[in-house]
């Protein structure tokens, strides 16, 4: 039996990484951390079933908000048999970070739940500060997949989140200090919380930008989510393809249960009012065409 | 172009010519009715295209079911389990068509009341089995448009190429072949070589004879209700390519389908290179010169 791989998707949150994450781990070769073992303490046995078992579940029961089973980034699994540090670091992790125990802790939560579960490849998602040049340090093998959305339907969506800490200040919002110049901006805007949102979105990316850097270029594909809503089986097939894995007839099955909706992409237009809008695209202008969106 | 829930889709060419996969490919589609191997064994009782519902709802199965392990949509040959024989298939459903006293054999004639039999067919297959478009795949649709066209003036056609030489090597290994009465000769390939004939002939000639009674038959259509394509553009590239196929047909864009199609692997076949000879090559290729040139495909010499 080969060796499973290892592959993070990451991304800013609130960038369509969950939908992603939920239609991959439907592929039979995928394994994953699910949200009953983050929400209760069991052997890290029980997830030999996660892969048989969600490709049975359809997807209205898989939604989040509601009773479900479902991939989960898994903080809670992480609080109890990691660290803290690796769910809510008010910076992002680099290889700096790195400590013998806690490359321990690390590498064995992800490599012991892949031979439990018989992965050719085990992927998590992390969403917030990317956590790669860490990730990269502790497990050298590892790919990554960075799924980046329009920093403005971002921060649209972001406004509407119950758990969205950015209602709080710069001060509360668990992102450290704002640079001065973003600090500027947003006491200019009259402390636009839309504007904060869109410089959440900004640095999640340039700290995966600078993340990027630290890992080989092999290991990583940048996936824009609204290139895979509008055509999804290209898109899907990339990240597969990325991943080793091929696309097989149980992965469309599962890939059929699961509704892309390109209508969706311009939500944030009617969501958000035109000054929050100008704020953003002002503000988020350079970010914004450095991956192809227009302003 | 308007779309009618009585605007049927039917999918022409050559035998051997990829028809099968195509036709097999849009019927995985949500919205696709189609004729099944239940319907085809009791063409009195439509009722039975219902069970293509359970065919949606058991993709896995179905999947497994309409494609071999090579992904060849033609399936009949290899070994097959009896769940995998009585899973609702696409079939080609000759025996609807003679129920309702369409010839599918020259001389191709019908009446109004026939024609209206068929209308009625189609329509309770669609009823039954669910869908907003009757796709059908029928190699003697190739010598029937006319009449296709005068029950369903709003008919649309694909009229599906490729490689006549591809298609000569595949008929000669395919087990239906030599017993099969071709239409033009008015007896069978294996009298065709009792008769002094050669093998490779009749096979390359049944291509250009194929090719020839479709373009004559798809000259009473509207052009915008024609779309022809060439089978190697298809596997080159399959899913855009049956996408566009699709809407066409009236189906709309579906990732869902999209998806299933990604997981047939659908290969250039180019066997015909290496299985035949090159005094076989040049054989077939003098008979079928003009119509290869024709579509774009480039000789051997």
């Amino acid at each position: 039996m080969a060796a499973p791989a290892f592959a993070f998707m990451i991304g800013s949150g609130r960038c369509g990484s969950s939908l992603l994450h939920e239609v991959l781990a439907r592929h039979p070769g995928i394994g994953f951390l699910s949200n009953i073992e983050d929400n209760l303490t069991v052997p890290v046995s029980a997830g030999r079933i996660n892969s048989a078992l969600y490709r049975r579940v359809p997807a209205r029961f898989t939604q989040k908000g509601r009773a479900r089973f479902a991939p989960s980034e898994g903080y809670r699994a992480l609080d109890r048999e990691v660290s803290p540090v690796i769910s809510a670091p008010v910076r992002d992790l680099t290889a700096a970070d790195v400590t013998p125990w806690l490359a321990d802790r690390f590498r064995a939560f992800f490599a012991e739940r892949a031979t439990a579960q018989d992965a050719d490849v085990f992927l998590h998602k992390f969403t917030g500060w990317p956590r790669a040049a860490f990730i990269h340090a502790v497990m050298p093998e590892a790919r990554f997949v960075h799924v980046v959305r329009d920093g403005r339907a971002v921060a649209s969506s972001l406004l509407q989140m119950d758990w969205w800490k950015g209602y709080g200040g710069p001060e509360a919002w668990g992102f450290g200090p704002l640079p001065a110049d973003d600090a500027a901006a947003w006491e200019a805007s009259g402390k636009s919380f839309a504007l904060l949102a869109g410089i959440e979105w900004k640095l999640l990316l340039d700290a995966s930008e600078v993340a990027k850097r630290a890992v080989p270029e092999k290991q990583w594909l940048e996936v824009r989510y609204e290139d895979v809503v509008i055509d999804p089986v290209d898109g899907f097939r990339r990240i597969l393809e990325f991943l080793g894995l091929e696309w097989n007839e149980s992965f469309a099955v599962g890939f059929a249960r699961h509704a892309f909706d390109p209508a969706a992409l311009t939500r944030w237009q009617a969501d958000l009012d035109l000054r929050s809008i100008e704020l953003l695209n002002a503000s988020l202008a350079d970010h914004l065409a450095r991956y192809g969106y227009s302003v | 172009m308007t779309t009618s829930p009585e605007t049927p889709l039917f999918l022409l060419g050559a035998p051997r010519s990829g028809t099968s996969l195509l036709y097999k490919a849009l019927c995985l589609h949500p919205d696709a009715a189609y004729i099944s191997n239940w319907v085809r064994r009791f063409p009195s009782v439509p009722a039975l295209a219902a069970l293509n519902r359970v065919g949606r709802r058991l993709p896995q199965q179905r999947m497994r079911s309409w494609f071999s392990h090579d992904s060849n949509a033609y399936v009949h040959m290899g070994p097959r389990s009896v769940v995998q024989r009585a899973f609702p298939s696409p079939a080609e459903g000759e025996p609807v068509f003679r129920r309702c006293g369409i010839p599918g054999q020259p001389p191709i004639q019908a009446s109004e009341g026939q024609l209206r039999e068929l209308r009625s067919a189609f329509g309770a297959v669609r009823r039954f089995g669910g869908g907003e478009v009757f796709v059908n795949k029928r190699i003697a649709n190739n010598l029937r448009i006319a009449l296709l066209v005068k029950a369903f003036p709003d008919a649309r056609f694909v009229n599906l190429v490729r490689d006549g030489r591809a298609v000569a090597a595949s008929l000669v290994r395919v087990d239906w072949w030599e017993d099969d009465p071709v239409w033009w000769y008015g007896a069978t390939p294996r009298e065709w070589v009792r008769d002094g004939g050669d093998p490779w002939d009749v096979a390359a000639r049944h291509w250009v004879e194929e090719l020839r009674v479709v373009e004559q038959g798809l000259s009473g259509v509207e052009p915008d209700r024609l779309l022809e394509v060439r089978y190697e553009d298809v596997v080159d590239d399959a899913v855009p390519a049956l996408r566009e196929i699709a809407e066409f047909g009236g189906l709309t864009p579906s990732p869902a389908w999209e998806g299933l199609l990604a997981a047939i692997s659908i290969v250039r076949d180019e066997q015909w290179r290496v299985q035949l000879t090159a005094e076989q090559i040049q054989r077939v290729e003098a008979i079928q010169a003009d119509e290869l040139a024709r579509h774009g495909y480039s000789l051997t010499r």
